[in-house]
Parts: C-alpha cells; sequence; structure tokens
C-alpha cells in the first residue's frame, strides 16, 4: 500500500462522513412529522400527526369506524363492517403503508418521510 | 518480453487461455457471491471479488480483453442467477464497464504512485456511485441517495480488501504470464 492509497482511503472516507451527515441534515428536514391521511371514498378527511395520541370516529355513508394513534403507529381498533378486515390489518407506522376498508371506503395512509421502505435491490 | 504488438491483434492460444481461465474464475467468484452471499444490510453492498479478477485482467491484458471480460461474466453470472435482461444487470453491466474502464485508466497513467489497492478503491467507488446513479434515474425516486454514505463506507472496505488481494498476487502471475504491450 503507497501513501496515495491511504490519501484516497481517507478521502473516500471523509466523503463518506460528508454525505453521512449531509443525508441526516436533508433527511431531517425533508422528513417533517409523520402524517396518518384518512381518505373517505377517495376525498381527505382528516391528516393526523402520527407523534400525537388521537382518537377518532370515522365515518363513511356505509357506516363507522373508530381510528387510534397510539405510540406512533395508527390503526383501526373496531368497526362495523362485516369481515373488520381493516383491525386484521393491524397497525401502521412507516410511510406509503395502508389500512383499507373497502365497504366503508376508507383509507389510512401513512405519509411525509423521504425514506421509504427498499423497493428494489441491486446485486 | 518485447513483442511489440497493436491492440488489434489477435491473442496467441497461451494469452487466450489465460484470459479464459481468468474469466471462469471471475464467473464463479461472482456467481457464488450472488447466490450464496444474499445482500448485507444494505441493497448493493458486496465483497466484490470478481473485481480482483478484473483488476488481474487489467494487469495483464488490453483494454478490448478487459471490456470482453466484464461483458461476457456479468453476462453469464445474470444468466444464473436469472436477472438477465433485468435492470438488475443493466445496474451490473454498467457498473462493471464503467469501474473497470476507470480501473484501466488508473493502472495506466497512476500506477506506481497508486497500488492495486488505490486503483480497487477507484473501481468500486466507481461501480456503487454508478449503480446508485442509475437507480435513481430507473425508481426515479431521489431518496436512493440516503444509501450513498454506505455505499461509500462497503466501497472503502471491500476495496481495500480486494486491493491488497491483487497486490500479493498480481506480481506472481505477471512472471507467468506477460502483458501483451501496446505500440
Amino acid at each position: 500500500m503507497t501513501t496515495w492509497d491511504k490519501v484516497l482511503i481517507a478521502m473516500i472516507l471523509a466523503a463518506f462522513a460528508a454525505s453521512f451527515l449531509l443525508v441526516r441534515a436533508v433527511i431531517g428536514v425533508a422528513d417533517g412529522p409523520l402524517v396518518a391521511v384518512v381518505k373517505v371514498d377517495g376525498v381527505v378527511q382528516e391528516r393526523l400527526v402520527l407523534s400525537k395520541d388521537v382518537n377518532l370516529v370515522v365515518t363513511s355513508p356505509a357506516g363507522s369506524c373508530r381510528l387510534t394513534i397510539e405510540d406512533g403507529a395508527a390503526r383501526i381498533v373496531s368497526a362495523d363492517c362485516p369481515n373488520n378486515l381493516c383491525i386484521t390489518q393491524g397497525p401502521i407506522d412507516r410511510a406509503g403503508e395502508l389500512i383499507v376498508c373497502l365497504p366503508h371506503r376508507v383509507v389510512v395512509s401513512v405519509e411525509g418521510s423521504l425514506t421509504d421502505k427498499i423497493d428494489a435491490v441491486v446485486q | 518480453m518485447s513483442l511489440i504488438r497493436r491492440p488489434t491483434t489477435p491473442l496467441t492460444t497461451s494469452e487466450l487461455t489465460k484470459a479464459a481461465l481468468l474469466l471462469g474464475a471471475g464467473i464463479i467468484v461472482q456467481g457464488i457471491e450472488a447466490l450464496y452471499l444474499p445482500s448485507l444490510m444494505i441493497p448493493g453492498a458486496k465483497l466484490g471479488l470478481a473485481n480482483s479478477i478484473t483488476m488481474l485482467m487489467i494487469a495483464l491484458f488490453r483494454w478490448r480483453e478487459v471490456v470482453t471480460h466484464v461483458a461476457l461474466r456479468t453476462t453469464v453470472v445474470s444468466l444464473v442467477t436469472g436477472t438477465f435482461l433485468s435492470t438488475t444487470y443493466l445496474y451490473s453491466l454498467t457498473g462493471g464497464l464503467l469501474s473497470a474502464a476507470v480501473m484501466y485508466l488508473a493502472h495506466r497513467y497512476l500506477y506506481g504512485g497508486l497500488s492495486y489497492v488505490g486503483i480497487s478503491l477507484l473501481g468500486a467507488t466507481t461501480h456503487n456511485l454508478t449503480q446508485l446513479g442509475l437507480s435513481i434515474l430507473v425508481l426515479g425516486h431521489i431518496g436512493v441517495v440516503t444509501l450513498l454514505p454506505w455505499l461509500l463506507f462497503f466501497a472503502v472496505i471491500s476495496g481495500t480488501g480486494n486491493g491488497l488481494l491483487v497486490n500479493i498476487v498480481a506480481p506472481r502471475i505477471a512472471d507467468i504470464a506477460p502483458k501483451p504491450q501496446v505500440s
């Protein structure tokens, strides 16, 4: 290993550190708070910040269901739909995640993060 | 070896054999890595051992053979892993070719100042940055940039490892296989 090799290693490590800090900073800004968006029949009804605990009833023409936000995760706790699939879909806390209730035409989605889950793997 | 050869001169049988052996070694190394060492925590982070074989090709042959080597290796491995003509293959091919080009030039103009460690580092960084750039284009999502620091970090680790390896292997192999000279 020559001196220039070491210089190169140091340079790339410096770039690593710089980009690490930069990405941190950028995410902090662009990230914003995670928000649960409640849509009924495609129309936005509520935008709720996930960091604040909430308990509310979402009503739709077909019935109603109860949405709670607890520990930074949103979930449906009760509903008057026939199969209760929205309850079994569990809590959502990451950007892009959804809870869908077809009978009520209710969609709850989490939005607001730059860091989605991995959507491609490179080899 | 004072053979003066133009870049287009065909390889002799013994050179062809060595190129074929190295291609075989490259395919095996990359194939095993792709099949049995699934990506670490970070997509794209890998050993890149095949890169050390590419460097041996660069040490022994001209750019034509190096390009052929990389193109054939990535293609054959993609057939093995079943990713031929997918985006994965595209990433692999462009990353491989670009990093080989950078390493070829680095070997030609900077070798001496840099050892194979430096050349390998340049190659690994180029490879990872190319793939990152491509994935931003393909996915159309700038969020992939968050992987940049980790890709650089793993480029240092695998680049240094491969470079140290080639520092040991290249001088020994050079005795058996003199580089075809470019006039």
